[in-house]
């Protein structure tokens, strides 16, 4: 009978994937470490498409004010209410209060695909790595990018992702030896490793001026350096860069010199000041989440050609593609 | 209001957009047609975004096949009103307490509530649609009305967005793809696909269960010499149901008599005619297995049911015949479970490979099927659209009109494999308006080609519904006759004796000496605020078959009732893709015609129809509309539709 109700509510995704890439999506699950508005919009697609989470974000609510998520406005609201005293006095008599944003989104990950069961919370990433095979993180320093790229199982896959105001970007470290099936219109091929494999500690050693190829000659597409700059932003200051922050020049300056070029450094100067304007934008995080939902899906699957090894997403031009950052040799 | 404090989740806007822009944001008055998969995705986005005027219009209700994408719908709310629900969960994510949200639960397609003045109350549209009539009928008020609209499609993993106003190209600047035309012997005597043996089991169950089995394509008048061998049973099965004294017996008797009637000794009488003397296979007779099921077979949705399982399914659906809708629905299982037997044992005849359960609803139903991660791309697209939009009205500071400066805005592919340069979403500069496409562009004359005969057989009535409210898709047609003859009109206070009168007459014995090569009909619409010239050329059958005929399939039968015409340009008709060929799709990213062509739509089901009949010397019209099918998705033939005698269409869409 559960199956049944299973099959009449995946029944149109069966119809595109087929029962067999249902059946591996039922199995897998995924750890989500920090929940954005880029990271909401991946939970929201995987988890109505049969895809079990399981989340780690320890912060509190009012670290995520900003953030625009179809699950975390209801908490917001509560702390905003402040500024809008007149009306929804009954929609306040019985708010639980919550201390960490995982323990809030609990029950409402729970209701948005009842067919999953418990949505697992976890407190210590750090120890629970080996137990996922995909894990998808945000808001999180290169420092443990790189922890994780290191301890996890050679079979795990780990996507980072953020959204910055108009911007977006993902890494990826679909382990070595990722096999996946190529797609010839509805005709499936025989199954071929995705090639370069670059380990998530090389695609950061990588020099901006080098992370280039021949439709991006001069430099990196914007997204990606952009991305880039805000890593290393939070891992020269320990916190994530916000409008509220003036001093992005000069923290970012001795990178700019030891990442690039001459005319990459001049490029990326000019546009250091709009590097702050990082609060994430609604479309932005659909936009983005829902091609690295399209990215899972073909991952789990082994269906389809996945992107490698990054995803960018530019709101101001509505381009999106996939890009290969790779250390000259 | 605007020293209102800004709430903090609409920091982002705030800082990469500026004040001005959210402020624009916050007072912009939005239409949102479609409450389904892409309309969930776009009134989360709103809501989130800060927009405090959106009216939401969707006809439909909430089905558990939506719960795997349409995100504000939950198992609980399964049967209520899309719009209704996804306005109350919509607004209870927006930042603000007073946000305005209405859910107007209507077809717009009605012009009784959705007209040109409709429109002039909003600032932009945002189109959520699952079928090309709706588009095509939002795409003609907002260009009445000088709004700007955000198109949106999906088809799987593939999608699209693209803007729309006056200036760029419309949504019917582009010819559809045709949709697929199969001769109607195919479906009524060589088979040879599954899609053949399925929409004759759709026919079957019109000809066993709908109020009026004479628009099934199976159905024979008893006048007729040599009637079917099945044609006794099937009325006398429609007698068993109408007798509610009728006993188990008397019903399982007759239900016997029909399925072999059908299985048996028509296929053995056609074989003994020679039929299939040429034919590559011989067709089986069926025999009835003596050890017929009389259990409940298991429930096997995904696999292929033996001779005893269809047996079964066939006998226990009729039995419980009135339980059934009176026009099949997919979603009706007992329905479903009739068609799949009755056309898998049609397939068992002539060697048509066989099909599940589900695989039969996913072809009977026309099922393109819609994904949560295509939706959330598109409408996150027209999302950002919309700023682009926004901000280029503000830039070019001129409040007069509703429209941005020419240029504004993106075409938009999103692809489910990367291009050769690594693109996930092509976007590209929209494209000039069609100068032949007579919705966005004025003074455009379409020329209408016939042959002889059409003048002589066809009545005005059919042509004004064919040519001028199909083809063209005209909702409420005024027609003149060269100039100055008014010879139809429809709409409020119109003339109705006029359509009586002027109905029934041939297209040759209209007033002036009726229609003839050379004549021009003038079609106003004042609903869509649109007005063309058709001009009327007629040449002789031989020179219209020779030109626009397709080989002849088949038959001997010439029949009179077919209505073969041509409709010259690049005129928009309507039609659309099935999502037949991902690859050829995803290879032509670079070329945006046959892109744009391609992703028709997306987010449900929608039907195959068969839109025409003029089969087999019965000399009767048919409109195959499933009549159960909400107006949203009909679907309507397109140029390709010309028929000729002895074909029929059958529309691949949505």
């Amino acid at each position: 009978m559960a199956d049944k109700k299973a099959s009449d509510v995946y029944d149109r995704q069966i119809r595109l994937w087929g029962a067999d890439a249902q059946a591996k999506m039922a199995q897998s699950r995924v750890l989500y470490i920090h929940v954005t508005g880029v990271s909401s919009e991946i939970i929201k697609n995987l988890v109505l498409a049969g895809i079990r989470a399981a989340i780690c974000d320890t912060r509190s609510l009012d670290q995520v004010a900003s953030t625009p998520s179809l699950f975390f406005s209801v908490f917001q609201k509560d702390s905003n209410d402040d500024s809008s005293s007149s009306s929804s006095s009954n929609n306040n008599k019985k708010k639980p209060k919550y201390s960490t944003v995982m323990e809030a989104l609990k029950p409402v990950i729970e209701e948005l695909n009842p067919l999953l069961g418990e949505c697992e919370t976890i407190t210590d990433w750090k120890a629970a790595i080996q137990e996922f095979p995909l894990i998808v993180a945000s808001h999180l320093s290169m420092a443990d990018a790189l922890y994780i790229g290191q301890h996890k199982l050679p079979t795990t896959k780990f996507i980072m992702t953020d959204t910055f105001g108009l911007y977006g970007a993902a890494v990826f470290d679909l382990g070595p030896n990722l096999e996946f099936r190529p797609e010839k219109g509805k005709d499936l091929m025989d199954p071929v490793t995705l090639e370069p494999y670059i380990p998530m500690d090389q695609i950061f050693a990588t020099r901006l001026s080098d992370a280039t190829n021949r439709f991006h000659k001069q430099a990196p597409p914007e997204s990606y350096w952009r991305y880039r700059c805000l890593l290393e932003y939070r891992e020269r200051t320990g916190k994530w860069l916000t409008s509220k922050d003036a001093d992005v020049t000069e923290v970012l300056e001795p990178y700019l010199q030891e990442t690039a070029d001459a005319s990459l450094q001049e490029m990326i100067r000019a546009q250091l000041a709009s590097l702050n304007k990082t609060a994430e934008i609604s479309p932005v995080c659909a936009v983005l989440g829902g091609m690295l939902g399209n990215e899972v899906i073909k991952v789990i699957s082994g269906k389809g050609q996945p992107a490698n090894n990054t995803v960018l997403m530019d709101g101001t031009t509505c381009k999106g593609m996939t890009f290969l950052v790779k250390p000259k040799t | 209001m605007t020293n209102e404090k800004t709430p903090t989740i609409l920091t982002g806007l705030l800082e990469s957009l500026g004040p001005d822009c959210l402020d624009r944001i916050q007072n912009c008055r939005l239409l949102v047609v479609g409450a389904g998969g892409i309309g969930c995705e776009l009134l989360k986005n709103l809501s989130l975004s800060g927009f405090r005027h959106v009216e939401v219009v969707d006809l439909d209700t909430i089905d558990v096949s939506n719960l795997n994408r349409q995100l504000l719908f939950r198992a609980k709310h399964v049967g209520q009103p899309k719009c209704v629900v996804g306005v109350a969960v919509a607004k209870d994510l927006s930042p603000y307490a007073d946000t305005q949200m209405t859910a107007r639960h209507g077809n717009v397609c009605d012009n009784s509530v959705f007209n040109v003045q409709y429109m002039e109350q909003f600032d932009l549209v945002l189109n959520a649609l699952d079928n090309v009539t709706a588009r095509r009928r939002v795409n003609r008020l907002c260009l009445a009305a000088n709004v700007p609209m955000m198109e949106a499609g999906t088809t799987g993993y593939l999608g699209q967005v693209q803007t729309i106003y006056k200036g760029v190209a419309c949504y019917e600047c582009k010819t559809q793809e045709p949709p697929k035309v199969y001769p109607i012997c195919t479906i009524r005597s060589t088979p040879s696909q599954p899609v053949h043996t399925i929409v004759w089991a759709k026919e079957l169950y019109k000809l066993l269960l709908s109020p009026d089995p004479s628009q099934s394509m199976l159905w024979e008048d008893s006048q007729n010499e040599e009637l079917s061998t099945y044609m006794e049973a099937a009325l006398e099965l429609r007698d068993n149901n109408q007798d509610p004294d009728a006993s188990e017996d008397t019903k399982k008797t007759t239900i016997d008599r029909l399925w072999k009637a059908l299985y048996a000794d028509e296929i053995q009488k056609q074989l003994n005619m020679d039929r299939y003397k040429t034919a590559e296979k011989t067709p089986i007779v069926l025999e009835m297995p003596t050890a017929a099921a009389n259990t409940q077979s298991e429930w096997k949705p995904m696999s292929i049911w033996s001779l005893t399982e269809c047996v079964y399914e066939f006998r226990n659906a009729l039995m419980s015949a009135l339980e059934m809708p009176e026009f099949f629905d997919k979603d009706d299982e007992l329905a479903m479970r009739f068609v799949t037997a009755a056309a898998q044992l049609r397939s068992m005849n002539f060697h048509i490979p066989l099909q599940s359960y589900h695989d039969t609803k996913g072809i009977a139903g026309n099922i393109i099927p819609a994904i949560a991660t295509t939706n959330a791309i598109v409408a996150g697209l027209q999302i950002l659209q919309v700023f682009s939009l926004l901000q280029a009205q503000l830039a070019n500071k001129d409040n007069s009109s509703k429209l941005p400066p020419v240029g504004t805005g993106k075409y938009i592919n999103c692809l489910r494999n990367a291009t050769r340069n690594g693109l996930y979403l092509a976007a590209s500069p929209l494209e000039t308006p069609n100068p032949q496409c007579f919705v966005c562009r004025e003074q455009v004359t379409v020329v209408l080609t016939l042959p002889t005969k059409a003048l002589q057989v066809i009545s005005f009535a059919r042509f004004v519904q064919t040519i001028i409210q199909q083809e063209l898709g005209f909702a409420e047609p005024t027609v003149y006759l060269n100039q100055d003859v008014l010879i139809w009109e429809e709409g409020n206070d119109s003339d109705e004796a006029l359509r009586r009168v002027n109905g029934v007459k041939l297209l040759q014995d209209l007033p002036r000496g009726g229609l003839q090569h050379g004549s021009v009909l003038t079609v106003e619409d004042f609903s869509q605020d649109l007005q063309v010239d058709v001009r009327v050329v007629v040449v002789s059958d031989e020179d219209f078959r020779r030109q626009y005929g397709k080989e002849d399939d088949a038959e001997e039968d010439d029949d009179a009732d077919g209505f073969r015409y041509h409709i010259g340009g690049d005129k928009p008709v309507v039609g659309s893709s099935a999502g037949e060929d991902d690859e050829a799709k995803e290879s032509s990213v670079d070329n945006k015609a046959a892109a744009s062509a391609v992703v028709e739509d997306g987010d449900d089901d929608g039907v195959v129809e068969i839109v025409e009949d003029t089969s087999d010397g019965n000399k009767r019209a048919m409109n195959g509309a499933t009549g159960h099918e909400s107006p949203l998705k009909k679907q309507k033939p397109s140029e390709g539709a010309s028929t000729e005698g002895g074909e029929e269409v059958i529309e691949i869409d949505d």
